[in-house]
């Protein structure tokens, strides 16, 4: 009897997509690739991104000043991509703002989101040495409420006045109301998402932002951990993969060939 | 301007409106600073929407998905009818309704209160993390995959394709009759595509003809974030109004013609 349960009565594989298939097979392949050569002890170089470079600086200003730092996870759940990285971030900046001692204040909008930060901001502190100093009373929930999140969170920064506050993963509408308080009380912000229609206003009122994929190189270029840049290595290769069919999809359209448009649609 | 009567206190709906009035005075009043009416009106949200969203989960998600599931599954379970108890039908086949099967996820959920509740077996909300993440990650990576990288590249060489007949007739697009205008319109997206694209290269320092690329890529970039500003603060500019129109129309009355 127990067996029917993984009986799946919808369709488990879609014939029709099978580029789709090998796209991901490939870019699970360029993972493994990129993983063995940086285990190996390659050099995996990656450019400078400012709005990263400037953490340190952020989290040190905060610290000199005495005031706390704001990290916003987004609005979104742990299954978002843009979630995930923010978490992936937070683990690195939690990790320097304990070397620092300074204070770090999380709120959040889902529940899943808060328990996983927790475990995050538990490590950080541990890998830095220096646990009991971790309050766990700053990283909470507010609520699930898109407004009520966005109203709370204002309030704590015109009370708390943190030097700096990370806007880090998924916003929607909130985004500008988010930012702008953040640049009224003076702190510098350092914004990331890959909400297309919110990083116009990230981009106006903050002082860096990460630009949709530069949140996914966040992790990898705080932490240089080799399983996470040669992740980085592997969607730049797959990146470079595409530019090429592009390329090569558009000279076979000029002579009347459709296949690399076709295959794009699968 | 007709001056017309301001909303009455005295009935329900008049003194909803007073109230809406009020708290959203309250909220506008953070653009001066924060002071109690708005910290007020902020406490008043976050409690009020926590209370219904916790609600609205419990009627629409934990009630008829968990409780009553689990109920209906116990029932047959008594009546010894184990079959139905985890929810398969005589033949063996499963049902829609998973009755006792809800207990795998029950059992998840536990293991995520355990971080507050033990310690020493906290570690197991790990398992429901990894079941999570893994089932969002399995659903999210070949989606991410087919829209928003092989269809987006489909999209930047679909004018060229139909553009040429033989090409259009391939894939069965609309050939379409290409003027100067088409044609600009169709290179800027190719050249946007491939230049944005090329600035999110992260392994290759930006030099020589990268940085050219680089550069181009970050003006189309900002151009189209330009417009996407100006767009989203019209629709937020039509927001304010909306509320406005609530203050002077609903609340105080006031007919401006």
């Amino acid at each position: 009897m127990i067996f029917n349960f993984f009986i799946s009565s919808d369709a488990f594989f879609k014939a029709d997509h099978e580029v789709t298939l090998i796209a991901c097979l490939l870019f699970m392949g360029a993972i493994l690739y990129t993983l063995s050569k940086a285990r190996r002890g390659a050099d995996l170089y990656i450019r400078s991104i400012p709005g990263l470079d400037a953490v340190n600086e952020a989290i040190g200003r905060a610290t000199e000043m005495g005031k706390p730092i704001l990290y916003c996870p987004g609005l979104s759940s742990a299954a978002d991509v843009a979630t995930l990285a923010s978490l992936n971030i937070l683990g690195r900046v939690a990790q320097r703002v304990a070397n620092y001692e300074s204070r770090l204040i999380v709120p959040h909008r889902d529940p899943i989101v808060m328990t996983v930060a927790k475990e995050t901001l538990k490590d950080a502190y541990l890998q830095a040495g220096k646990p009991e100093i971790l309050n766990e009373e700053d990283n909470f929930f507010i609520t699930e409420d898109q407004f009520g999140y966005t109203a709370a969170v204002n309030g704590i920064m015109v009370r708390e006045r943190p030097a700096t506050v990370f806007l880090q993963g998924m916003f929607f509408a909130e985004s500008l109301l988010l930012a702008e308080t953040g640049n009224s009380i003076g702190a510098i912000q350092i914004a990331g998402t890959d909400a297309v229609h919110q990083l116009p206003f990230f981009v106006a009122s903050c002082d860096y932002t990460l630009i949709g994929e530069e949140l996914y190189a966040a992790g990898a270029y705080l932490s240089k951990a080799p399983d996470l840049m040669s992740s980085l290595k592997a969607a730049d290769l797959i990146k470079g993969i595409l530019w090429v069919l592009i390329v090569i999809g558009l000279v076979l359209t000029f002579v009347g060939n459709a296949s690399i448009f076709e295959v794009f649609g699968k | 301007m007709i001056l017309n009567l301001i909303a009455p206190l005295g009935t329900t709906e008049g003194l909803g409106i007073w109230i809406a009035a009020f708290l959203t005075l309250c909220i506008f009043s953070f653009l001066y600073k924060d002071n109690p009416f708005y910290k007020f009106a902020e406490h008043l949200f976050v409690g009020v929407s926590s209370g219904y969203y916790i609600s609205i989960y419990y009627w629409n998600t934990l009630k008829p998905n968990m409780i009553d599931e689990l109920v209906k599954g116990f029932k047959a379970l008594g009546q010894g009818n184990t079959q139905k108890a985890f929810g398969l039908d005589e033949s063996g086949a499963v049902m829609a309704e998973p009755h006792l099967r809800m207990l795998i996820p029950l059992m998840l959920g536990i293991f995520i209160l355990l971080i507050f509740i033990s310690r020493k077996n906290a570690w197991l909300s790990r398992i429901s993390f990894a079941w999570y993440i893994g089932v969002a990650s399995g659903i999210a990576i070949p989606t991410a995959m087919s829209t928003r990288v092989l269809l987006q590249a489909q999209g930047s060489i679909r004018d060229f394709c139909s553009y040429n007949s033989d090409c259009a007739t391939s894939a069965g697009l609309d050939p379409q009759v290409a003027t100067t205008a088409l044609w600009i319109n169709a290179f800027l997206l190719l050249i946007g595509t491939l230049s944005a694209l090329a600035y999110f290269f992260f392994s290759l320092p930006s030099k020589g003809a990268l940085k050219v690329m680089n550069k181009v890529g970050i003006y189309f970039l900002m151009i189209s974030f330009g417009a996407s500003f100006g767009y989203t603060v019209m629709a937020r500019i039509s927001l304010l109004i909306g509320r406005l129109q609530f203050l002077f129309y609903e609340w105080l009355g006031i007919t401006i013609s």
